[in-house]
């Protein structure tokens, strides 16, 4: 019914509405792209912060000279014992030089000798239960097993990863109401033209009885058609970009960067919840910015 | 048909274009509902102003005009359209919508007034019979001949059964005989209960059918009996 309507103005014929469902279009796979990006941003923010606050990375300082980089560390004997009866600590897992060498690889280079560098020996401590482990005291034990060791919590990565997510989905936002709005002006722009092309024949419907929402619904319906067009061809290009995503995080290198892994409908998902939401808003809008700007000017007329 | 108050009624009325001079002065007269009128005067007497004034397409800069016992300084933007169903209009010019079919054109007042289809199937193609078109359903207004044209919008200002009924020149630009058909059908919609005012500039045409006449001569309204009559 939507898609094939009959009105008695003729505005198929108009120049402008033409522009329209692809105007819309853009409109909304931008506003689609930003809105899905904010939530998968948002969604691996959560994700890494999670990762990172489920585990505490203590690093042992290097031994002196004269202690082989590989041989065994009594310290990590020690640090375990000291950490073993602490609260909400869990496991304990010490990496050994070569696997702290293969984490620094990917920002000092493969070949580069990192080895040979008397490296610190890193224990990751993961949190058990639902209690945190108390930084402070676990801070002191780590202390006395060996003197100038560093443990991170990652609180401050926690809250600075938190604060961008928030500022992601924020900008996100932003995007998404600028793009409505510039949604909103060229459904005001086209629905002016309109009426201006339909001056005469819309002054005979009001002459034989025809109330302004009469008139109003007219636009309504046909711009909602419009935007409804566009929607549907803005759905089309969000899936290929998904598509493309996918297939682009599958490749990306975990080391480097935190990877969205997502089941593919998850992909679905993230990419069908905005251009949906996007898709209704832009119909809704489109239809009640052509009601609106129709009655305004038609308050103006006989 | 009219309840209660005037039927039409002019007191005092003036009007003018804008800040421009006055094109009417001081035009007071009265309807009586069931009544035809005809509207004569010179070109630029202000008949067809007048006849605005009548079917609410203009305001009047002073004076009142009532009808159907209304104020229609004191309609609303949703009272006024329900006073407007009430008058059919023939536009000098027609003014069919060219992107509609003949059936499309006529069925307007009754689609702008939410009446079912059936209905509109019904009485549209009724009135097209009545006016000697109803092989012309689907024509486009273009495709029609001028005294075709007048008919579909002659059949358009009655199908909603209109209590008045308003012609502006209808025989303007058409030959005596569709001048005289046009007039039959103006009859039949009066028979059919109508007040009609039909504005003329066509002698002959007034003098054959022997109606009062509202007469405008430089903006002031005069009222002319019908010959014979009192």
């Amino acid at each position: 019914m939507l898609l094939r309507r009959r009105y008695d103005l003729p505005l198929d014929r108009d120049g402008a509405a033409r522009l329209v469902p692809w105007i819309v279009a853009l409109m909304s796979y931008l506003a689609a792209v930003a809105l899905a990006a904010g939530l998968a941003l948002g969604v691996l923010a959560w994700r890494w912060s999670e990762g990172v606050s489920s585990a505490i990375t203590v690093l042992l300082p290097p031994l002196g000279d004269g202690a082989a980089a590989n041989s065994e560390d009594p310290r990590i004997a020690q640090a375990r014992q000291a950490l073993a009866d602490l609260p909400g600590v869990g496991a304990v897992q010490a990496l050994d030089p070569a696997q702290v060498a293969r984490r620094l690889e990917p920002w000092l280079g493969a070949g580069t000798g990192v080895g040979e560098l008397p490296l610190p020996r890193l224990l990751i401590v993961r949190v058990s239960g639902p209690r945190r482990p108390d930084t402070a005291e676990l801070r002191q034990r780590m202390d006395r097993v060996a003197p100038g060791a560093v443990v991170d919590d990652h609180g401050t990565w926690r809250a600075e990863i938190a604060r961008l997510a928030m500022r992601i989905m924020a900008l996100s936002g932003f995007a998404v109401a600028l793009i409505a709005l510039a949604g909103a002006a060229v459904v005001v722009f086209a629905v002016r033209s309109g009426l201006a092309i339909h001056r005469d024949t819309i002054e005979v419907l009001h002459l034989i009885g025809a109330h302004d929402d009469y008139i109003a619904r007219q636009f309504q319906n046909h711009t909602a058609r419009l935007a409804f067009a566009g929607g549907l061809i803005s759905l089309v290009l969000l899936g290929l970009t998904e598509a493309f995503l996918y297939h682009a995080a599958l490749s990306l290198d975990p080391t480097l960067m935190p990877r969205l892994d997502l089941q593919p409908w998850q992909w679905v998902l993230l990419g069908a919840t905005p251009g949906v939401l996007v898709f209704a808003g832009m119909m809704g809008i489109a239809g009640a910015t052509a009601k609106r700007t129709v009655r305004r000017a038609l308050a103006r007329m006989v | 048909m009219s309840g209660g108050g005037a039927f039409v009624r002019f007191e005092q009325v003036g009007f003018s274009y804008g800040d421009g001079p006055e094109v009417l002065h001081d035009v007071s007269f009265d309807l009586e509902p069931g009544t035809f009128h005809f509207l004569t005067g010179p070109s630029g007497a202000g008949k067809t102003s007048l006849l605005k004034l009548l079917y609410l397409a203009q305001r009047q800069t002073r004076g009142a005009i009532r009808l159907f016992g209304r104020d229609t300084a004191s309609l609303s933007r949703l009272e006024a359209p329900v006073v407007r169903r009430r008058i059919g209009v023939v536009f000098q010019d027609f003014r069919l919508l060219p992107h509609l079919s003949a059936f499309d054109n006529v069925a307007l007042p009754l689609r702008v007034a939410s009446v079912g289809e059936a209905q509109i199937r019904q009485h549209v193609g009724e009135l097209l019979a009545w006016v000697g078109l109803a092989d012309a359903l689907d024509a486009r207004p273009a495709t029609l001949s001028g005294g075709e044209q007048q008919r579909l919008a002659i059949a358009r200002a009655v199908v909603a059964r209109p209590d008045l009924l308003v012609a502006d020149e209808p025989t303007g630009n058409v030959d005596d005989h569709n001048a005289q058909r046009m007039m039959r059908l103006f009859q039949n919609a009066h028979h059919y209960g109508a007040t009609v005012v039909v504005a003329t500039h066509n002698a002959a045409l007034v003098e054959r059918y022997n109606y009062p006449q509202l007469h405008l001569e430089a903006g002031k309204l005069s009222i002319l009996p019908a010959a014979g009559s009192a």
